[in-house]
């Protein structure tokens, strides 16, 4: 009997393994078609020639276009990438988990409220809402008067096309990126622990530094990485709110693809980029995998 | 081997057999959005019963440009082109060989642009000028060499354009050299000097240059000479120079696509174009630069007002031509370490 339990069961799982494997034929053709097969393209171009005057790319194999990647322009370019994209993931940290923490300690309507008002802003253009970013930073902006009449910043100052544009534009974007993942682990958080935290004499903040923050670890992580990757390879913001004065490694990219028109060094670089992705994608696995 | 894959042509034959689309009644052109005369697309099916089909260009550069054409031949019959793109799809073989006898109209346009403008038929043009705030600069520089010397007088308050071509093309005149050089060492010189005064430069931008000139927010500008209709049709606080070096400047026209099945009909549908009302029809739409010096007199009254649109008043223009990949690349890395710096 038990024998014959163990064979339905055993062809149950088969049954439920074709199944699956159907389901997500769709799903794995789709990511063929729209990111593996790109994804080889974009790697091939990367080691071809191409006519600047007729822009016809010839498969003539050569490692040209990563030794120009080693000029300095590029990996200063690189580097600015990088910097930027630290002080936007620490920014979207310092701002996004109180919020995160508060919306999680809100209960009901109020809740679905206060996310509403994260995601909402995020049916309008992102190209939009960076240009309205142009007005709120000018001389006469709301951001620039507000700071102005606090005495934070002198008259007549305007903020836009800086570096401090770039950062806050950027923190702007991927803000929700950090508040969510966060926000959906601490709503996980076992509340009894803050409670015992409380009955032993912690502060609120104690509590939420040697409780909070340790049990949500993964969340926060998720969130940093959802901000960072996005983060690195960014261009509008820098281009509309820089003023093509701050040059991040995804203006050179989509320079040399829609400007100069050479795909193989953009193709290239981007290759590149998605190393460096990889990279700190694999370094986090390895510091879970050590942490398990 | 020759195939297209994501937009670029794969190998080596640029003059291989195109496939040629089944003859139509449809036109199909490569357009600016809403760049055609109010009436003129219903005019010229009520005339001749043949419909024009318009599909936008695409963003990016000239590369783009280039490579949807190149990627979708056969598909269009015709396209605007501005005077690099014209001669690249000629390089790459991509255009017809254009037949200025099937386009009696052509004799309407200035002789100038019809010779500057080979591939097909010039419709408009734009150039590179500089605007100022009237109230903050009263004696704004007369010339490319002036406005550099005295960038820092304008610190923080100067705007650029954020095309790369644009601010090399206004270096080289303002260093004293061709706007055409097939040296890259004057590409190395005009770097120089924009390096030199981007510490001056509040941004290069591709639009609001003129609203900020107009509001004072900026006092001076390098602009296109629309940035400057926009801008004067608020009011009479911008003004307009035309430098003494003169201005870089490109012809905008219509060119016939090679594959196309219906070449006579876009021969006729060029020639309904340049019909003297139709043109005019056209510039009071779009608001752009003549080319035809007999409509004056029926295009709207800002527009032959504005010193920078109408081609009587505007100054010297120098039109950029395709160059050479060495210089293409020596401008693109200029402008990349402008930014980095």
């Amino acid at each position: 009997m038990k024998r014959h339990d163990r064979k339905l069961d055993s062809k149950g799982k088969e049954r439920d393994g074709i199944v699956g494997a159907i389901l997500a034929l769709p799903d794995g053709i789709l990511t063929l078609c729209c990111f593996a097969v790109p994804l080889v393209i974009i790697i091939l171009y990367s080691f071809w020639k191409i006519d600047l005057t007729t822009f016809i790319v010839t498969t003539d194999w050569n490692l040209g276009n990563y030794a120009d990647i080693a000029k300095s322009i590029y990996l200063q370019a690189l580097l600015r990438s990088l910097l930027i994209t630290l002080i936007t993931v620490i920014g979207c940290i310092l701002l996004g988990l109180p919020i995160a923490y508060f919306i999680a300690s809100c209960k009901g309507k109020l809740q679905l409220l206060l996310i509403g008002a994260i995601v909402i802003p995020f049916w309008t253009s992102f190209v939009v809402r960076t240009y309205a970013w142009l007005e709120l930073l000018g001389a006469h902006g709301a951001i620039t008067r507000i700071l102005v009449g606090f005495r934070l910043l002198p008259e007549g100052t305007d903020l836009r096309y800086s570096l401090t544009a770039v950062v806050i534009g950027m923190i702007y974007s991927y803000l929700p990126m950090m508040i969510l993942p966060a926000y959906s682990t601490f709503e996980q958080l076992d509340k009894s622990l803050l409670e015992a935290a409380a009955d032993l004499g912690r502060r609120p903040s104690q509590a939420f530094f040697e409780i909070v923050l340790p049990s949500c670890g993964g969340g926060i992580a998720a969130g940093a990485l959802l901000v960072a990757i996005p983060a690195l390879g960014e261009y509008t913001i820098p281009a509309i709110l820089g003023g093509s004065k701050t040059l991040m490694i995804g203006n050179v990219i989509a320079s040399e693809f829609q400007t100069t028109g050479n795909y193989p060094r953009g193709a290239a670089l981007s290759s590149v980029l998605m190393l460096a992705v990889l990279v700190i994608l694999i370094g986090k696995e390895i510091t879970d995998w050590r942490k398990r | 081997m020759s195939l297209s894959l994501a937009g670029c042509q794969i190998g080596g034959s640029t003059t291989g057999a195109v496939e040629k689309k089944a003859a139509s009644d449809t036109i199909t052109m490569m357009n600016y959005p809403d760049w055609m005369g109010s009436k003129e697309v219903d005019s010229f099916k009520e005339k001749t019963g043949y419909t024009i089909k318009q599909v936008s260009t695409p963003d990016g550069g000239d590369s783009a440009w280039v490579n949807i054409i190149r990627q979708n031949q056969g598909s269009y019959d015709m396209s605007l082109a501005g005077m690099k793109v014209a001669e690249t799809l000629k390089t790459a073989g991509l255009l017809e060989d254009f037949d200025a006898s099937k386009v009696k109209n052509l004799s309407n346009i200035d002789e100038k642009y019809v010779k500057a403008f080979p591939w097909g038929i010039p419709v408009e043009q734009g150039k590179i000028g500089i605007i100022y705030n009237k109230d903050e600069v009263k004696d704004p520089p007369t010339s490319w060499k002036d406005l550099f010397a005295r960038a820092k007088e304008f610190s923080g308050k100067l705007l650029m354009p954020s095309y790369s071509s644009d601010v090399i093309d206004v270096a080289l005149l303002a260093t004293g050299h061709d706007l055409n050089t097939k040296n890259t060492a004057d590409i190395d010189e005009a770097k120089q000097a924009v390096l030199g005064i981007k510490q001056y430069v509040k941004a290069f931008v591709d639009s609001d240059a003129a609203s900020q000139v107009y509001d004072g927010s900026t006092s001076i500008a390098v602009v296109y000479d629309y940035d400057y209709a926009s801008a004067k049709a608020n009011g009479d606080k911008v003004g307009w120079v035309s430098p003494s070096e003169g201005m870089p400047g490109y012809i905008d026209g219509w060119v016939p696509l090679k594959g196309t099945a219906n070449l006579n009909k876009v021969y006729q549908f060029m020639d309904f174009h340049l019909d003297k009302s139709n043109y005019a029809d056209f510039i009071n739409t779009t608001q752009a630069s003549w080319l035809m010096p007999s409509v004056t007199d029926s295009l709207d009254k800002n527009l032959v007002d504005n010193e920078a649109l109408n081609p009587e008043t505007a100054g010297k223009t120098i039109y950029g031509t395709l160059q050479s990949a060495d210089i293409q690349q020596a401008v693109a890395s200029a402008w990349q370490e402008i930014q980095n710096s």
